[in-house]
């Protein structure tokens, strides 16, 4: 890290106040092979943003790099500020003491994250137990407040993560997440595993409890519909680089850049195949809604799930 | 409940058949045991005798119920070279090659568990780097070879270091349990580290499989460190692998270690079998064979019992929730 980056980190204290996460000109690279290229970006308080981008654009990897979760053989360079600490210079006991308490994370396929030997109760617990010093019935307590906000019922406390659906699990893994209340939640594609309907109700749980815990949240995606829902802002992201940045709802009604078109094209493409079968429609594109989460997605995806759900 | 119960009817199931292959292994063998037991001066009389001692001139249906009904009682017969019971004969063996055994365990588990996590968890790629190498040349030298070295270095008498006993076990046994954990330790030692090295590179594959998972990510992300999801999170989620690996060598030592023990001129259960077979004691090695072989079934329901214990995913089939 540079002293020109240590200085915009310090000199931003405004930004830093008002932006919960603060990246500047972030690059990663591994074995010479650059993964994010000089990619700058920020969340404010309460708000929720999309990172959005094809398969390979480097989103997962901007989590790990703003996560302190980045490979042993990736090389980093740039800041990250959360909450106005400084990410990129803490070794990894501090970034520890930050992950789980002040940022937490959903991940894309919660079947492989969660711990097959947790139960769903001491999952829940353990950012904490890591974090803070409660006694087990306080732990118990706020397991099963949590278990409730996220829908789940508490006899599901002694299951293991195996013995639930992929619904539920990811469930688990938003209860996690928020827990200890962080002040930012990244969302790795959390519903990417997930049928369309299973999809709404975990982006509609998590935008409600991002939402009523007062936290900023980094939706990442590939996937428009799902963006429309959950963010009011977004980053395009291609090939490493932030190319495209704006009101969710303006690019997807007029995206300018090339890489943003391809992907409001694609997602037109599946959406109006969902919904009207093969060739049907063309041109009637998706309907951005507002962005303002549930129920601001595409009419068209929509009317697809009540198909699936009536089906 | 239901798996164990399970495990074990298969268990005994697989021990009556492994009784009747070694009972038929052992008598469609070419030649007349009794005539090779009794030597080629022996009498007709004399062979007569010995067959008729032996039980050889029952019919086989009666011989193998006869054996049968002896291993339920632990009564494995009388051996017609050296007129003992057999079984104290495995008792006496097995007091000297089992603690060996466990010792070498001890030793290898030891060795390789926390050196293969160092050879992924070192922050020194250069540290990694000698561990890993550490771990292909240990597997590569030969228990023989380690042991000479060692009974050089350290052997009462002929080592540099004369520090401890390395030929023959202490004629009190284990009535004088310091000397014959002395007399062990060498021959642990060289079994030991050449396990352990195979080990060490299991642990080592195990950890960094699990490196990049999304359950050590998911622990991080909790706030683990990274030596903390790996250690707590990927060590344990790979503790299935390394006990069947553990379980394996621990099978692997009870012929391996043989070899050791001539070295060391321990009287274990490899001089005793290969003593056995070199004089047709058919009562002995039908009974040594059988016990050998139903030991390690007796280690393979062990590890899995031991995988059901360590991975609720392979518990019984859960209630739909």
């Amino acid at each position: 890290m540079n002293d020109s980056d240590a200085n915009h980190a310090d000199n931003t204290v405004d930004a830093v106040q008002t932006h919960v996460l603060d990246v500047h000109d972030l690059s990663v690279t591994i074995a010479q092979h650059v993964i994010l290229d000089h990619v700058s970006l920020h969340v404010g308080a309460g708000e929720r943003v999309g990172l959005i981008g094809a398969s390979g654009s480097g989103k997962s990897m901007l989590v790990k790099a703003l996560t302190g979760l980045l490979p042993r053989t990736a090389q980093a360079d740039g800041s990250v500020t959360l909450g106005g600490r400084r990410l990129d210079i803490m070794d990894d006991a501090s970034l520890a003491q930050v992950r789980g308490r002040y940022v937490g994370l959903v991940f894309q396929n919660p079947g492989a994250a969660l711990n097959p030997v947790l139960t769903v109760e001491q999952q829940i617990c353990l950012p904490l137990r890591l974090h803070y010093e409660l006694d087990a019935d306080e732990l118990h307590d706020r397991a099963m407040a949590m278990l409730e906000r996220v829908g789940l019922p508490s006899r599901l406390a002694g299951a293991y993560p195996h013995e639930l659906s992929g619904g539920q699990q990811q469930r688990v893994g938003i209860a996690t997440a928020l827990i200890t209340s962080p002040r930012l939640i990244i969302a790795d594609e959390p519903t990417t595993a997930l049928d369309a309907i299973v999809q709404r109700s975990i982006i509609d749980l998590l935008v409600s409890l991002v939402e009523s815990a007062g936290a900023s949240m980094l939706f990442i995606t590939h996937d428009f519909a799902v963006l429309s829902r959950a963010t009011s802002r977004c980053v395009v992201i291609d090939g490493g680089h932030v190319v495209d940045s704006g009101r969710t709802a303006d690019l997807l009604r007029a995206p300018d850049q090339p890489a943003t078109r391809a992907l409001v094209q694609a997602a037109r493409m599946l959406t109006l195949h969902a919904g009207t079968g093969a060739g049907a429609g063309v041109g009637a594109g998706v309907r951005a809604g507002s962005g303002s989460g549930a129920g601001s997605g595409s009419d068209v995806a929509q009317r697809a799930d009540r198909r699936r759900y009536h089906a | 409940m239901r798996y164990l119960i399970r495990r074990l009817v298969l268990f005994v199931a697989a021990l009556f058949g492994l009784s009747l292959l070694v009972f038929v292994a052992l008598r469609i063998l070419p030649g007349d045991v009794a005539s090779v037991m009794a030597g080629t001066n022996a009498t007709p009389e004399r062979v007569a005798a010995l067959r008729s001692q032996m039980g050889l001139d029952r019919p086989y249906p009666r011989q193998y119920a006869d054996w049968l009904s002896g291993l339920m009682r632990g009564d494995m017969g009388v051996s017609a070279i050296s007129g003992r019971s057999v079984a104290s004969q495995i008792g006496l063996h097995a007091s000297i090659t089992m603690p060996l055994i466990v010792l070498s365990l001890i030793v290898a588990l030891g060795v390789g568990i926390p050196l293969g996590c160092q050879a992924v968890l070192a922050t020194h790629a250069r540290v990694r780097g000698v561990l890993h190498a550490l771990a292909i040349i240990g597997g590569a030298v030969p228990a023989l070879w380690g042991g000479l070295l060692l009974i050089m270095l350290f052997g009462r008498g002929v080592g540099l270091m004369g520090v401890l006993p390395s030929q023959g076990f202490p004629d009190a046994g284990w009535r004088d349990p310091a000397a014959a954990i002395a007399a062990l330790i060498l021959p642990a030692v060289a079994t030991g580290l050449v396990a352990g090295a195979a080990i060490m590179r299991y642990t080592r594959a195990c950890l960094m499989s699990m490196e990049d998972s999304d359950a050590v990510a998911m622990a991080m992300a909790c706030g683990m460190t990274r030596r903390q999801a790996m250690l707590g999170v990927g060590l344990r989620l790979s503790a299935a692998q390394l006990v069947s690996v553990a379980g394996l060598t621990f099978a692997q030592m009870v012929t391996g270690v043989m070899v050791v023990e001539s070295l060391f001129n321990l009287p274990g259960l490899g001089a005793m079998l290969i003593n056995d077979v070199g004089n047709r004691d058919l009562v002995a090695v039908q009974s040594e064979l059988f016990l050998l072989a139903a030991f390690f079934l007796l280690l393979g329901v062990l590890v899995d019992m031991v995988h059901h214990v360590l991975d609720p995913r392979l518990g019984e089939q859960p209630e739909e929730v």
